[in-house]
């Protein structure tokens, strides 16, 4: 039984690791991007019309698809005052308590974000947009990415009370 | 009351180390839930937020600073500054603030900063003799110079919700960000003087001079470049932010300081920061989409209005809530939960939005150096291997610093608004 879950958690665990270095592949491809359109447009006075349209599909995907990433690298950001000890039993019980609330948010935006993902595509919709994109691939993904922060986020509360002790134990912080 | 209910869910929710974003997107469903609000605006909310040109610029950003930090520029910085004032009264902390003001031009964010300039900073001072929680103050704030001086990761966000133009944003923390790093050098030297104990070093030679000072040229041109392209027209912060990647990826490569497993890191790195702010930016849409609906931020500025009447007292009411919300929130945090809340009631009683802004990201910058949550502590004391008691206490005095900074700007608003509504018109 264990040797099975260890198993099913590697899996979702390698395939979080792929998405988020393919993830961060994508956030260098975009800088280039960015700096082909200005130069483009400054040298050869001759904007494109994909540069704009292309990062802001990307960045969505690279956002959602690469949270799963995060989420198994212990860096999401957490308020690091109380509960610091990673082995108590409180800890662990607040850990849960976060998951499940990770839980009530993604399955309604899974959930709906399918729904309306399904709509358009099933009628073959593209975007209003100058590209036009189909929208089977932009609305794709808060779900895609949702479902896959679901399955890493069941993997870390299997880890906290089955397979060994988890903590989200660092504060990050942007500022 | 429904207002207080909220705000201490979300509270308790943090305290509870439940990570931010899930604390916002999860409560934000559930309020929307509890009054039959349809859902699907849930996806459509988380959507929408990253689906912006403007948002790019902070994972651009973030991986300029990841390739110029993995490219030693900090060490080539903080040497040609060095040589220039290292000799004078506490000329190493001199050298600090202005390595840290100079890196802040091209990193945008407080903790690059810290660590990059700490690395370096921490133990040629230490070894000069400096007092330990002295050093490690300065450098924790100095840090935070990141985010108030142009490129700032906090101004775009506060920009983005805001809808405010975020060049405009970028010329207005000029002169605090600058005043802040004049009066850290000002006590930094006052504080050397009196308190002794420190070896002086001798003045560099001019051949010296000007070694490091052609090392540290390329970094020094790339922030001109940024900067440059944003306030000539030539880009938008996004695309400039995509520009000094690609310029900072070739200047490092030339100086054969980049290798593949160097950029690996540094490409990684910049994916996990940029995703850890992001996500947080799409779940507050959420929850600020469902407080909205609440009508909580009309019923604060309703009860603000009632009971406070001068834009002073107003003010300094705020600044008492941020200071007291920046001893246990992370500055992201702050500025997602706070500012939508917030924002109508600034506007009714008829305060600039640019120079809240601007406010704003002195109190963050405070957060970012009080105890108990401060993450500018928190990388220092990793840097600096030291205890977080210890740099609380160096650091103790600049956030008095800032909070004077704060008061100040209150009084003399052209400390801020003189450059983007005067000078660059």
């Amino acid at each position: 039984m264990v040797g099975a879950i260890n198993t099913l958690i590697r899996v979702v665990d390698t395939v979080s690791e792929f998405l988020g270095k393919l993830c961060s592949w994508c956030l260098f491809a975009i800088g280039f991007f960015i700096t082909f359109e200005v130069v483009m447009r400054y040298v050869f006075n001759s904007p494109t019309v994909w540069v704009d349209e292309i990062s802001r599909v990307l960045q969505v995907w690279v956002v959602f698809l690469a949270t799963p990433y995060v989420l198994k690298h212990r860096e999401m950001i957490t308020i690091d005052v109380f509960l610091r000890d990673p082995q108590t039993l409180n800890r662990r019980l607040a850990e849960s308590f976060s998951i499940i609330v990770l839980f009530i948010f993604m399955s309604v935006a899974v959930y709906y974000s399918f729904e309306i993902w399904l709509k358009s595509t099933l009628a073959g919709h593209t975007t209003d947009t100058y590209l036009a994109p189909p929208k089977w691939f932009t609305h794709a993904p808060v779900w895609v990415g949702g479902a896959m922060l679901l399955l890493q986020g069941l993997a870390q509360l299997t880890r906290i009370w089955i397979v060994e002790n988890n903590s989200y134990d660092t504060v990050s912080g942007s500022g | 009351m429904e207002s207080v209910l909220i705000l201490t869910a979300l509270l308790a929710l943090l305290l509870l180390r439940t990570p931010v974003a899930f604390a916002l997107g999860g409560l934000g469903v559930i309020l929307l839930a509890l009054k039959g609000f349809p859902l699907v605006a849930v996806p459509q909310r988380l959507h929408g937020s990253m689906d912006s040109f403007e948002l790019l610029a902070v994972p651009m950003f973030l991986l300029m600073s990841n390739i110029l930090l993995k490219g030693g520029v900090g060490r080539d910085l903080y040497s040609a500054v060095q040589s220039w004032v290292g000799h004078w009264p506490g000329g190493l902390g001199v050298a600090t603030v202005l390595s840290c003001t100079l890196f802040s031009a091209i990193s945008g964010s407080s903790v690059a900063t810290a660590a990059t300039i700490g690395t370096v900073a921490i133990p040629e001072m230490t070894q000069r003799g400096y007092n330990r929680p002295f050093v490690l103050g300065m450098l924790a704030a100095g840090g935070t110079l990141g985010i108030l001086i142009p490129p700032s990761i906090p101004l775009i966000i506060y920009g983005v919700i805001s809808e405010t133009s975020i060049p405009t944003l970028f010329l207005a923390g000029i002169g605090p960000g600058l005043f802040l790093a004049s009066t850290f050098i000002i006590y930094g030297i006052f504080y050397s003087k009196f308190s002794g104990g420190y070896q002086p070093i001798e003045a560099a030679s001019w051949k010296e001079r000007g070694k490091t000072t052609l090392l540290a040229l390329p970094t020094v041109l790339l922030a001109i470049c940024i900067v440059g392209s944003i306030y000539t027209g030539i880009a938008t912060p996004s695309e400039s932010a995509g520009l000094g990647f690609v310029l900072a990826l070739i200047m490092t490569f030339a100086m054969k300081r980049m290798t593949w497993p160097k950029l690996k890191e540094a490409v990684e790195a910049a994916l996990k920061t940029s995703v850890m702010v992001l996500i947080i930016v799409a779940a507050a849409k959420v929850f600020s989409y469902a407080i909205t609906l609440y009508l909580i931020p009309q019923s604060i500025s309703q009860v603000l209005a009632e009971n406070i009447s001068t834009p002073t007292l107003f003010i300094l009411a705020i600044g008492g809530v941020l200071l007291l919300m920046g001893f246990f929130l992370e500055s992201l945090s702050m500025l997602l939960i706070m500012v939508p809340v917030l924002l109508p009631a600034v506007l009714n009683i008829g305060i600039d939005p640019i120079w809240f802004g601007i406010f704003f990201v002195i109190l963050i910058e405070t957060a970012l150096i009080t105890p108990p949550v401060g993450m500018n502590l928190f990388v220092i004391q990793a840097v600096g291997k030291s205890t977080l008691q210890d740099v609380a206490k160096g650091a103790m005095p600049f956030a008095v610093i800032m909070l004077l900074t704060a008061c100040l700007l209150w009084y003399w608003q052209d400390l801020a608004l003189y450059i983007p509504y005067q000078l660059a018109r």
